[in-house]
C-alpha cells in the first residue's frame, strides 16, 4: 500500500488551468459476491468514460434509467473508488488516499440532490443544516456562522432568512427544502457543483424557478456545474454540453444546440424522439422506440453496447469492436461505427 | 431541550403514564432520603445484624399493622433504661443493723400496662454494675395484675450482664409452664384449662439491688420483645426489614438504570460502527453477538459469583458486559442499515464530515426515538434480574436489598410458617417499580413510534 502511495505522489497533470475537472477512462465495477466472499462477476456501472469540465461551464449527463448517470456522479463526488481511471480536480487526483487533498476535494464541490427531503437531516433545523458544512470544514466561531448562514439564504431567496433559520424540513415546502439543499451546496463557496436530478421530484411550477436559481448562481459565481437527468426539456436552461449516456458509456457528446438539432448517434435520436411535446395530438401518435431493453451491466453485449437495439447495426463490426470517439464536427464526438469515415484528419 | 418538554406534554395524555411517572418520582425521592439519613455505613450495620444494631428488635415479628386485623393484640416491643426513665421509681430502703458501713439497698421499679392477647417473645434485662471488688447483688421480682409476687432470680452481677426470661430454666420448672414468660405472663383461671392465656394489667417489674461499695451502683435497660415490630417487621435474624426495603430503592433503581442505560447505548453505538465502518469491522461484531447470544448467560453469571466476587458493582459489569452484544445489536444494525445509505448521509459525506460526526449526529438521533421506549422497558428487567440473582445465591453478601429479604425468607420458608409479610413486602415493591417503568415505558413507546412511521 504504501509503495503504491509513493507512487502516486510521482504523478503530475498538466491540464490547462481552463480546465476543472477531467475524467480519464473511468470504470467504476462493483464486484458481486457469491456467499460472501467467492466473486461472481463484476457490474460495470461506468465503462470507460472521459470527458473535461472546464471553468463556468456546465455539461449536462443525460440517459435512460439505470445507464450509470448517478454512478458516474457518485464517484466524481468522491463517494464511490474507481476501479480504472482517473478523476482529476485542478491537477489533482481526489483519488489519491491523502486526507488533506480529500478534504479540499470536498470543499470544493457542492451537491444538489434529486428528493430533497431525503436530501436534508429531518431531525435539524435549517440553521443546523447549513452550519454544519461549514463546522466540518473548520469554521466554528457563531458570528461568522450566522453571517454566512444568512448570506447564502438570501442568495438562494430563502427571504425573510428569520422566517426560514429556525424551521424544520418538514415545516417547508418541496421548493424551499430544494433551495436549502442548494444552499448548502455553495455555502463553502464551492467552484464545482454536481446536481443529480435537481427538479425531477418537484412540481412544474417550482421547477422553472429553481433551474432559474441555478443558473444565476452559475453565473454569478463562476460554478461549473455538472448537471444530471433522464429529461432532456430541462437541460436547455443552462447547460452548453450534452453528454449522451448509454450502458455505462458515453455515446455522445455536443454542444446543445447540436445534438438537438444535429444528433449522430442512433440512440440520441431514439432518446430525443422519446421527448414528449406538450401537444393534444401526440396522443394519437405511435412513437419510433427502440425495441429492446438497455442491456445487462453485468454481462454488456461485446462492440458497441447499443448494437442489440440498433436499427444501423453494421454485422461483423458493431458487434465485435468497441467504436472510438468519432469527431463528425467542432467539439461533437460520436462513438458510432457509422461514422467511421467522417474523420477529418 | 423543546423536545423534551413536548414529550412530557404530550405524555399527559396517557394517564398510566402518569401514575408511573409519579411513582417513579417517589421511589426516586425515597432513595435519595434513604441515603441521606441510613447512611451506606448504618445499612450495612444494621444488615449484618450486630447485637449492638439489633437488640431492641423481637426476632420474626409481625409489623406492627398487623395489629390492627386482630381483636386480640399482639404485644409490641418497647424498652426501658432505668437510670433516664421517669417512670422508674427508686427507692433507697433504710440500712439494717448489721449492715456494713458501705452496704445500700436500692429498688428499682417498673409498671407497665400489659393488654395484648399473646405472650411476649421475650424480656430482656441489661445489667451495668460499677464495682470494684465486690460484685453487687440483685433481687427481681415480678408482680402480676392477679397479685402474684414472683421471686425470678437472686444474683450477683458482673460488670456487663443479660438477663433473658426465656433462657432460664430454673424459673421454668417454677412457673411450669412451656416457657417462663408463658408461665408469667398466664392467667390463674383461664377459660380453656389447656390453652395458656394472657392475664391483662398491670405488671410492675422490681429490682432490688445491693452494693457494697462507695461509688458502686447498678443501672439496668429492660427490653420486651413483642411479636410486632415496626412498619415492615423483622426477620430470622431480629433484622428490621424496612432497612432493607428503603435500601433496595435506590440500588434497584441504580443496578436497573446503569445496567438499561449502559447496556442500550453501548449496544446502539457498536451498532453504529458495526453498520458504518462495515467490511471486517461489521463481520467481527456481528460474530461476537452471535456467539454471546448463545452463552448462557445465569451460568457465566453464577461462574463469576461463585469464583470471583459477588459484589453489585462485578454483577453490574458483568450484566452489561454480557447483555451488550445481544439481539439489541441486530435490532439496530437493521436500522441504522437503512439510514446508512441516507441521501442526507452522502451529502454529509460530500462536504467532508468525519466518520465519528456521522455516526454521533447524523446516525443515533434518528434511532433515539426507538431507543427511549426501549430503555425505559429494559430498567424492570433488571431490576428483577438483581432481585433474580438475589435469590440464587449471588446477592451482594453485605448490601441489603429486596432479593436478599426475598432469598432469606425462602430459605427460612417463611411462607410456611405463616411469615407472608416477609415475601409480600419486597415482592409488591419490585412489582411496583416494574410497573411503573413499564406503564412509562409502554406510553413512550405508543409517542414515539408513531412519529417513527410518519417520517
Amino acid at each position: 500500500m504504501a509503495k503504491k502511495s509513493r507512487k502516486e505522489e510521482i504523478i503530475t497533470f498538466n491540464y490547462p488551468d481552463d480546465v476543472v475537472l477531467a475524467v480519464n477512462d473511468l470504470k467504476i465495477y462493483f464486484e458481486l459476491k457469491k456467499f460472501g466472499f467467492g466473486n461472481a462477476g463484476y457490474v460495470k456501472a461506468v465503462d470507460g468514460v472521459s470527458f473535461d469540465l472546464h471553468k463556468q461551464e456546465a455539461i449536462a449527463i443525460v440517459g435512460e434509467s439505470g445507464c450509470g448517470k448517478t454512478t458516474l456522479m457518485k464517484s466524481i463526488l468522491g463517494l464511490y473508488e474507481p476501479r480504472e481511471g482517473k478523476i482529476i480536480y485542478k491537477n489533482e487526483d481526489i483519488n489519491k488516499h491523502d486526507r488533506v487533498t480529500k478534504r479540499w476535494y470536498h470543499s470544493q464541490v457542492g451537491y444538489v440532490q434529486q428528493d430533497p427531503f431525503g436530501a436534508i437531516a429531518p431531525f435539524l433545523s435549517v440553521r443546523r443544516i447549513l452550519e454544519e458544512p461549514l463546522i466540518c470544514n473548520g469554521i466554528k466561531e457563531p458570528g461568522e456562522l450566522d453571517t454566512r448562514i444568512r448570506k447564502v439564504m438570501e442568495e438562494v431567496s430563502l427571504t425573510p432568512v428569520d422566517d426560514f433559520i429556525n424551521k424544520y424540513p418538514h415545516m417547508l415546502s418541496g421548493g424551499q427544502q430544494q433551495r436549502i439543499v442548494i444552499a448548502r451546496a455553495m455555502i463553502l463557496q464551492q467552484k464545482m457543483m454536481v446536481a443529480d436530478e435537481p427538479v425531477s421530484m418537484l412540481d412544474a411550477s417550482v421547477r422553472v424557478e429553481v433551474l432559474k436559481l441555478l443558473e444565476g448562481l452559475m453565473l454569478n459565481h463562476g460554478l461549473s456545474v455538472i448537471y444530471i437527468t433522464h429529461d432532456l426539456s430541462t437541460v436547455r436552461y443552462f447547460s452548453e454540453r450534452i453528454f449522451v449516456m448509454y450502458a455505462g458509456r458515453l455515446v455522445e457528446k455536443a454542444k446543445v444546440n447540436d445534438l438537438i438539432f444535429n444528433h449522430k448517434h442512433p440512440y440520441t435520436e431514439a432518446l430525443l424522439a422519446a421527448t414528449s411535446e406538450p401537444d393534444a395530438a401526440n396522443a394519437k401518435i405511435y412513437k419510433e422506440i427502440p425495441e429492446g431493453e438497455p442491456p445487462s451491466l453485468l454481462h454488456p453485449p461485446p462492440g458497441c453496447r447499443y448494437h442489440p437495439r440498433c436499427p444501423k447495426m453494421i454485422d461483423g463490426l458493431c458487434n465485435v469492436d468497441n467504436p472510438p470517439e468519432f469527431e463528425v464536427g467542432p467539439d461533437h464526438l460520436v462513438s458510432c461505427w457509422l461514422y467511421k469515415d467522417d474523420i477529418k484528419d | 431541550m423543546s423536545g423534551i418538554k413536548k414529550i412530557f406534554k404530550e405524555l399527559k395524555n396517557f394517564p398510566t403514564a402518569i401514575v408511573g411517572l409519579v411513582i417513579i418520582t417517589i421511589l426516586i425521592i425515597v432513595a435519595i432520603l434513604t441515603v441521606i439519613f441510613i447512611p451506606y455505613s448504618e445499612a450495612k450495620r444494621q444488615w449484618r445484624g450486630d447485637e449492638a444494631a439489633v437488640y431492641l428488635n423481637p426476632m420474626n415479628a409481625r409489623p406492627a399493622w398487623t395489629n390492627i386485623l386482630r381483636k386480640d393484640k399482639w404485644p409490641e416491643s418497647f424498652n426501658v433504661v432505668f437510670s433516664e426513665s421517669d417512670d422508674v421509681t427508686y427507692t433507697v430502703l433504710p440500712r439494717e443493723e448489721d449492715d456494713s458501713e458501705f452496704k445500700v439497698v436500692t429498688e428499682m421499679s417498673y409498671s407497665f400496662e400489659y393488654d395484648y392477647g399473646a405472650f411476649p417473645q421475650e424480656i430482656l434485662l441489661y445489667f451495668e454494675a460499677d464495682y470494684i471488688n465486690s460484685k453487687p447483688f440483685i433481687e427481681i421480682r415480678v408482680l402480676t395484675p392477679e397479685g402474684r409476687d414472683i421471686r425470678i432470680i437472686r444474683k450477683g452481677v458482673a460488670h456487663t450482664e443479660t438477663y433473658r426470661f426465656n433462657q432460664d430454666l430454673k424459673l421454668e420448672q417454677k412457673l411450669g409452664e412451656k416457657s417462663a414468660l408463658i408461665g408469667l405472663f398466664s392467667t390463674i383461671d383461664p377459660k380453656d384449662s389447656d390453652v395458656p392465656e394472657v392475664a391483662k394489667g398491670t405488671y410492675t417489674i422490681t429490682v432490688t439491688s445491693q452494693t457494697f461499695e462507695e461509688g458502686s451502683n447498678v443501672d439496668l435497660e429492660m427490653v420486651l420483645h413483642g411479636l410486632v415490630f415496626g412498619a415492615t417487621g423483622t426477620d430470622h435474624r431480629r433484622r428490621d426489614l424496612t432497612v432493607a426495603l428503603l435500601w433496595g430503592v435506590p440500588i434497584a433503581l441504580l443496578f436497573g438504570l446503569v445496567a438499561a442505560v449502559g447496556v442500550s447505548v453501548l449496544s446502539m453505538l457498536i451498532a453504529a460502527v458495526s453498520v458504518w465502518y462495515g467490511g471486517w469491522v461489521d463481520t467481527l461484531i456481528q460474530r461476537i453477538t452471535e456467539v454471546n447470544m448463545l452463552l448462557p448467560f445465569l451460568s457465566i453469571l453464577v461462574m463469576i459469583g461463585t469464583f470471583y466476587s459477588k459484589s453489585i458493582w462485578t454483577m453490574l459489569g458483568a450484566v452489561i458486559l454480557l447483555s451488550i452484544f445481544s439481539a439489541a445489536i441486530k435490532t439496530y444494525r437493521a436500522t441504522f442499515m437503512q439510514l446508512r445509505n441516507a441521501p442526507y448521509i452522502e451529502a454529509a459525506i460530500t462536504y467532508g464530515a468525519s466518520d465519528w460526526r456521522i455516526i454521533t449526529k447524523y446516525l443515533i438521533p434518528r434511532i433515539i426515538p426507538l431507543l427511549i421506549p426501549a430503555l425505559v422497558l429494559a430498567i424492570p428487567g433488571f431490576v428483577f434480574l438483581e432481585a433474580s440473582l438475589n435469590v440464587l445465591g449471588l446477592g451482594d453478601p453485605v448490601l441489603p436489598t429486596w432479593g436478599k429479604v426475598i432469598s432469606d425468607a425462602y430459605y427460612q420458608s417463611a411462607l410456611y410458617n405463616g411469615q407472608y409479610y416477609w415475601i409480600i413486602q419486597p415482592a409488591i415493591m419490585l412489582i411496583i417499580t416494574g410497573l411503573a417503568f413499564a406503564m412509562v415505558g409502554f406510553a413512550l413507546d405508543r409517542l414515539f413510534n408513531p412519529r417513527l412511521r410518519e417520517q
